[in-house]
């Protein structure tokens, strides 16, 4: 038997968040509608990837100089609001990064104040970026339970939770050198509830206890899944740190051109500063939209909509058009 | 000796990087490839193919996150 197709219902405006959620992979029947967290953990994955605050009001003009044109249909209009809020988000994390075109304002002036992230700050931003690996992958399970609220497979998901907030609570003590204590008994009781839970398996013969208990510690081989999962959050702030990089090379590249070159200096200084900036800009929308939009599909949908549903197709009568 | 042992130490801090993009450019090229030949036989679900290129990236990222947590002054 085939499950029922599966339509996710939001408001017109929403539209383009649920061409998101859809392009990968459709959520099974019985889950959620992921369109709205997975739109928003987008900007804010789009943002940490580009990193800019110059890139972020580019693509704000990019978008003020179509929005006329991209008024025509009502599929475009979501598209364009989609965008003021990934410009926005962009402009918002450069901000605080601290990053114009690769260039950081001067010590003292009102702009440094608001920058509260050092991207070379290698440690740091590995904190951040794996606080916002947990609490993404914290989040797909916590919402996966709500949805299979009432069965075991539920209660196995909380585990998860308590797993990966256990673990990084164990790095942090591990790193601090604190006591391992309280982030391993959280471990301990995740580990404990996801090989308890983990099988739907129906009772009716003792031995299926045992089955029971084997397919947990089947789905515990996951775990090695999880740590890679939390892992490859680092993208967010590898990639990052790139696309700054790649701004600040060029930055200097074109300033010592100028330098050493008298006369054809400005010239040459400012066609690699206009080809340079460009290229580091396909690259960062490029890399942004990939990895914003993988970390989603591949990490949250893994763990918050393991199941595949059909699309919904509303029974209706199609001009076709030669 | 100490040049060697300066190479040594450079190459260890460097190469987590370099193989890992040597690795993530041969693994687009395969995955790019094979989602284009399965783009001409199936209609829609694109997204999917998407997500499989842009796979092997991973090592590079790795590269990038090992070769920063191996940065430190060579010293003989």
């Amino acid at each position: 038997m085939t499950p029922p197709p599966t339509l996710l219902e939001q408001p017109e405006n929403r539209s383009a968040a649920v061409d998101l959620a859809l392009f990968y992979q459709v959520p099974g029947y019985q889950d959620w509608d992921p369109s709205v967290i997975v739109s928003a953990s987008f900007a804010i994955f789009f943002a940490m990837i580009v990193a800019d605050a110059g890139y972020g009001v580019v693509i704000l003009l990019g978008l003020l100089a179509f929005w006329k044109r991209l008024d025509r249909t009502s599929a475009q209009r979501p598209w364009r609001r989609f965008g003021l809020i990934i410009s926005g988000s962009t402009i918002l994390y450069g901000v605080m990064a601290g990053s114009y075109f690769g260039v950081s304002p001067d010590q003292g002036s009102i702009w440094a104040r608001f920058k509260v992230l050092d991207l070379n700050n290698f440690s740091a931003m590995m904190m951040v970026s794996i606080v916002v690996g947990v609490l993404h992958l914290v989040l797909a399970n916590a919402l996966a339970a709500r949805a299979a609220w009432g069965h075991r497979k539920a209660i196995a998901n909380l585990g998860w939770i308590a797993a990966l907030i256990g673990g990084f609570v164990l790095w942090l003590s591990y790193m601090n050198d604190k006591a391992p204590a309280p982030g391993a008994i959280t471990m301990g009781v995740g580990v404990l509830a996801i090989v308890l839970f983990s099988s739907e398996r129906v009772i009716k013969r003792p031995i299926d206890w045992l089955w029971r208990l084997i397919e947990g510690l089947q789905s515990l081989a996951g775990a090695m899944g999880a740590f890679g999962d939390v892992l490859s959050y680092m993208r967010l702030f590898a990639l990052g740190l790139a696309s700054a990089s790649l701004a600040i090379t060029f930055n200097d590249l074109a300033v010592s051109v100028m330098h050493t070159l008298k006369g054809s200096g400005i010239l040459f200084g400012r066609l690699i500063l206009i080809i340079g900036h460009v290229l580091n800009f396909a690259l960062a929308m490029m890399s942004g939209v990939v990895h914003g939009l993988r970390l989603n599909y591949i990490e949250f949908f893994k763990w918050g909509l393991p199941d595949e549903g059909i699309a919904f197709r509303p029974f209706a009568r199609k001009e076709v058009q030669e | 000796m100490n040049e060697l042992v300066l190479t040594l130490g450079w190459l260890g801090i460097y190469a987590p990087m370099a193989l890992g993009a040597a690795a993530s450019a041969v693994g687009c090229s395969i995955a790019g490839q094979a989602s284009i030949g399965a783009m001409t036989e199936t209609e829609g679900g694109y997204g999917r193919f998407v997500g499989v290129s842009a796979f092997p990236s991973t090592m590079v990222i790795y590269g990038i996150v090992i070769m920063f947590t191996l940065n430190r002054d060579v010293t003989p």
